[in-house]
């Protein structure tokens, strides 16, 4: 089996998102693509997947020689091509089982066959080694179960060829091992993979090959044995990048946000709490870095804080002279002068028919009112500041932002929480689906707040991340802090530990 | 090797590749808009000849705007309310009930008029509050809000009349619905207005020109503005002038599309029905949306509730009979997407005169009612299957 992809290009109303691209990838290749936001990745693997079925780009596909033409999504399922899209789509109500085979449910004389769906579920969800029973509805599950049962419905279809669109953006680094042991031993089988990834330190790490594009079009495909990260980088982006954490030479002012008596109970399991009595606090020019394993509670936490927690309570936040007792609503936080940006950009942050300007500004509207009415202009104006500041890429401030590439949404989604010009800002994953350059720009962005006397709060699973720019690093697991550690002090090794280790009173002991 | 890539970033952004396609006047037209154009077109020329000439009749259409006022205001206030993903099936029977109350009050209890209308107002809003208090508080349903709404409307309003007919109203209530503005007069007016709407565009193309780069599209709403002031002076002075019905209507649709689409409430409800859950963390305060609107509606009741009222004279106990399932087509027709955060009033209101029009010309052609049901529904279905598959289409 041998996959081409000759000289093909996909036209949207006033971009040209990918360019005359050809591939060619062999049976149990892994090949990654990489580029920077908006380079056409996503678009071109949804040709390849039928996403953008044949009459809608130019070019050939073709499979073992043979011409391919998709009318949809399921065509290319049916030739062995299945994507595992940057967004997934899961039915979270449903059973894991029911999400395995979708619309290919066994079924005896008309009614759906339980028995045989349960256990050939349990029959592909053994090899991809998640230990959890197929009745479990998929809401239940982390981002990473997600990825192993969308892997384990794809191995059900007779894949030839598996693509990823950035699957371990929202992953932590010990669930993103299992995600390549998988893909390891789906590669060993002859199946092709396609890796898109923004983490270029487990491009090098898993593939072949990598693929890298530019403004829609090809740079060049090469083997990954005689690449570096730095030459990746610049081939990404056309020129040498000069330091990935910008320096910091910021002042560390007096405390400007605590919180005490964090808790969280658990939505399902009563008497379980998913945060647990947490306290921390932040000074002006400060970044603080909070680290954890997905499901650590890092995001509750910060949902707690902001009253969008279910059930999520603390004992009392100050921020700046201020005590506050109750947070019912973002907005509230909002006008207390912290904010929240959360991490599940499609379902929690992104409204999709806004254009790009009324996203921007959807949380600042009071000031963009004039004798009632919205200026837009004064919209407009703020936007493009944001635009410009962030390096936005898209057509123009009016389209509509579901039409933007991943991480080009994602700036969008912190441009609105900036807009807001708050005291503190809480970050969780800010850069998830970031490329390198526009990373790069967000820490510059970060340092710039804090510079200003900002404290930001910074939550993130990739730890290079977190080393690099925070000041001080708390870590937690299982809904405590189990470490505070001075970033310039600490190893990776230490923070790790912190993260992972099984005994939570002896941890929380040496802290600091 | 190494160079290759490297030196192409000289070349850096390209410029954006679509400058021919936003170019010309009919930029973005595609078949479709031609071929749906056409056909209304030749639609108009067959009924009006189907008709000896009395369809498109000065007089004729006159009347037609009058007939199709109130259920344009209702749509107005349902597009708002789907946009948030929510649903009225109360409207007609809230209307019906406004309607009684004016008709008791000023009939029955002899109260002056003005008071009457007032209170008349003030139920629909309430009835509007009520709903919205229901839905935002206790998170029911609107679906099932509304209906309960509409059966216990509609039996409030059958228990105290008895299910009879109250009437007639004073005069002077009857011309707020069925009087005219002299000819001249509403030319003059239109024209005004059409001025104020052509400066407006133009303003406001030139003040965001250098964002929205869509110099045609002002100069299309421009044609527009013109084609329709145009045709509305032609009416006007055609035949007796501009039902107040209209006039009523007019402002009530303009003032319900500008809070719509321009002022933070409105953006609250694209945002609000387009993802709720992101509008909450954005930081707006979701159920308060959500009340708002339906008291929004609810000054709708009011509004329709008393033009129902002056068209026929008293409350009838057959008004408002289906109109909320007239809007909620007109809505959908319009473009109004039940999966919220997309829908446009002008969408609405060129809904609302589809059906009228259809009704108007069935009758004219002397076509059975329960005839013109089966043509509705199929047009309805017609054009929510166009929609979507135009929409599919401009997606990829
Ligand atoms: N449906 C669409 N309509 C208009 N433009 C689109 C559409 N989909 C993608 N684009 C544009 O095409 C370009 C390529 O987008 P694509 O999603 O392929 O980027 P990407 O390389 O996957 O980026 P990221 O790393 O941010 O996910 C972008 O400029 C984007 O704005
Ligand atoms: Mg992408």
């Amino acid at each position: 089996m041998m996959l081409h992809m000759d000289d093909i290009s996909v036209e949207f109303p006033g971009v040209l998102a990918v360019d005359r691209v050809s591939l060619e990838v062999k049976p149990g290749e892994v090949r990654s693509v990489v580029g920077e936001n908006g380079a056409g990745k996503s678009t071109l693997m949804k040709v390849l997947a039928g996403v953008y079925p044949h009459g809608e780009y130019t070019g050939v596909i073709r499979l073992d020689g043979q011409e391919q033409r998709f009318s949809g999504v399921a065509d290319a399922e049916a030739s062995g091509i299945v994507m595992i899209p940057q967004e997934m789509n899961m039915v979270d109500d449903r059973s894991i089982a029911e999400n395995l085979f979708l619309n290919r449910v066994p079924s005896k004389r008309g009614l759906v066959d339980e028995k045989e769906m349960f256990s050939l579920a349990e029959q592909y969800l053994a090899p991809v080694g998640i230990d959890v029973s197929p009745t479990m509805l998929v809401g239940e599950l982390g981002t990473a179960q997600k990825q192993m049962v969308a892997i384990a419905s794809a191995l059900s279809k007779r894949v030839k060829v598996l693509i990823l669109d950035e699957p371990t953006a929202t992953l932590s680094g010990h669930e993103s091992e299992l995600l390549f042991e998988q893909i390891a031993r789906v590669s060993s089988q002859g199946i092709a993979c396609l890796y898109i990834s923004h983490r270029l330190e487990e491009v090098l790490r898993i593939s072949d090959t990598v693929t890298v594009l530019r403004d829609g079009e090809l740079v060049d495909t090469e083997p990954s044995s005689g690449l570096s990260e730095r030459r990746i980088v610049e081939m990404m982006i056309g020129r040498k990048m000069e330091s990935f954490f910008p320096p910091r030479e910021v002042e560390i002012g007096e405390p400007v946000f605590s919180a005490s008596g964090v808790t969280v109970p658990h939505p399902m399991v009563p008497e379980l709490n998913v945060v647990e009595d947490v306290s921390f606090s932040v000074r002006r020019g400060e970044i603080l870095g909070v680290f954890g394993l997905v499901g650590a509670g890092r995001t509750e936490l910060a949902t707690a804080l902001v009253g969008h927690a279910e059930g999520g309570r603390f004992d009392e936040i100050r921020i700046r002279d201020e005590r506050v007792t109750r947070i019912e609503h973002p907005g509230e936080a909002f006008a207390h002068g912290f904010g929240y940006l959360p991490e599940d950009r499609k379902s929690m942050a992104v409204v999709p028919n806004l254009d790009v300007a009324r996203s921007i500004s959807m949380s600042s509207l009071a000031r963009l009112v004039r004798r009632g009415l919205l200026d837009r202009k004064r919209e407009y104006e703020l936007a493009e500041e944001y635009q410009e500041h962030f390096r936005i890429k898209t057509r123009d401030l009016s389209q509509e932002i579901i039409n933007l590439s991943g991480g080009n949404q994602q700036k969008v989604m912190l441009a609105r929480l900036m807009a807001l010009d708050l005291d503190v800002l809480i970050l969780d994953e800010p850069t998830q689906g970031v490329d390198v350059g526009a990373k790069a720009e967000i820490y510059r962005i970060l340092n710039e707040a804090a510079g200003q006397g900002k404290a930001v709060i910074l939550i993130s699973s990739d730890l290079p991340e977190v080393m690099g720019m925070a000041d001080r690093v708390l870590v937690m697991r299982r809904g405590r802090v189990t470490g505070e550690f001075s970033a310039a002090e600490a190893t990776s090794q230490q923070i790790l530990e912190a993260a992972t280790l099984n005994a939570p009173t002896e941890m929380s002991q040496d802290v600091d | 090797m190494s160079t290759e890539p490297l030196s192409r970033v000289q070349q850096d952004a390209r410029p954006p590749a679509d400058t021919k396609s936003r170019a010309s006047f009919f930029a973005g037209l595609r078949w479709y808009h031609v071929a749906l154009g056409l056909g209304v077109l030749v639609a108009l020329v067959f009924f009006n000849s189907q008709t000896d000439g009395v369809f498109l009749s000065q007089r004729n259409l006159t009347l037609l705007l009058k007939q199709a006022a109130i259920l344009g205001v209702v749509s107005a206030g349902m597009v708002v309310l789907i946009v948030g993903r929510q649903i009225d099936l109360s409207a007609g029977m809230a209307v019906y009930l406004v309607s009684v109350v004016v008709a008791q009050l000023s009939v029955t209890f002899g109260l002056p008029l003005w008071l009457a209308v007032a209170a008349g107002i003030a139920v629909g809003l309430l009835l509007g509050a009520f709903q919205g208090f229901m839905v935002a508080r206790f998170a029911i349903p609107a679906f099932v809000v509304t209906l309960a709404g509409s059966m216990i409307f509609k039996g409030v309003g059958y228990t105290w009349t008895n299910a009879t007919a109250i009437g007639p109203v004073p005069q002077e209530l009857i011309w707020f619905s069925e009087g005219f503005i002299p000819p001249v007069a509403s030319a003059i007016l239109i024209a005004a207005v059409g001025a104020l709407a052509v400066w407006s565009a133009v303003r406001r193309g030139v003040q965001l020109r250098r964002w929205e780069h869509r110099e045609y599209a002002t100069v299309r709403k421009v044609a527009v503005v013109v084609v329709l002031a145009g045709a509305g002076m032609w009416l006007a002075l055609g035949y007796n002038g501009m039902p107040m019905a209209v006039l009523i209507a007019g402002i009530t649709v303009f003032g319900v599309s500008l809070l719509l689409s321009s002022t933070r409430f409105g953006r609250g409800v694209y945002a609000v029905g387009g993802n709720p859950q992101a509008a909450h963390l954005a930081g707006l305060k979701v159920p308060r949306f959500l009340l708002k609107s339906f008291v929004l509606m609810g000054a709708i009741y009011g509004i329709a509730g008393v033009l129902m009222t002056a068209r026929l004279g008293g409350a009838a106990p057959t008004a408002g009979q289906l109109l909320e399932l007239d809007a909620i087509a007109a809505a959908v027709i319009g473009g109004t997407s039940f999966a919220g955060g997309i829908g446009r009033i002008p969408g609405a209101l060129l809904g609302a005169l589809l059906l009228t029009g259809i009704d108007n010309v069935m009758s004219l052609m002397n076509v059975s009612s329960f005839l013109q049901m089966v043509i509705k529904g199929t047009i309805l279905l017609a054009a929510v299957w166009f929609d979507l598959m135009v929409r599919n289409k401009r997606k990829k």
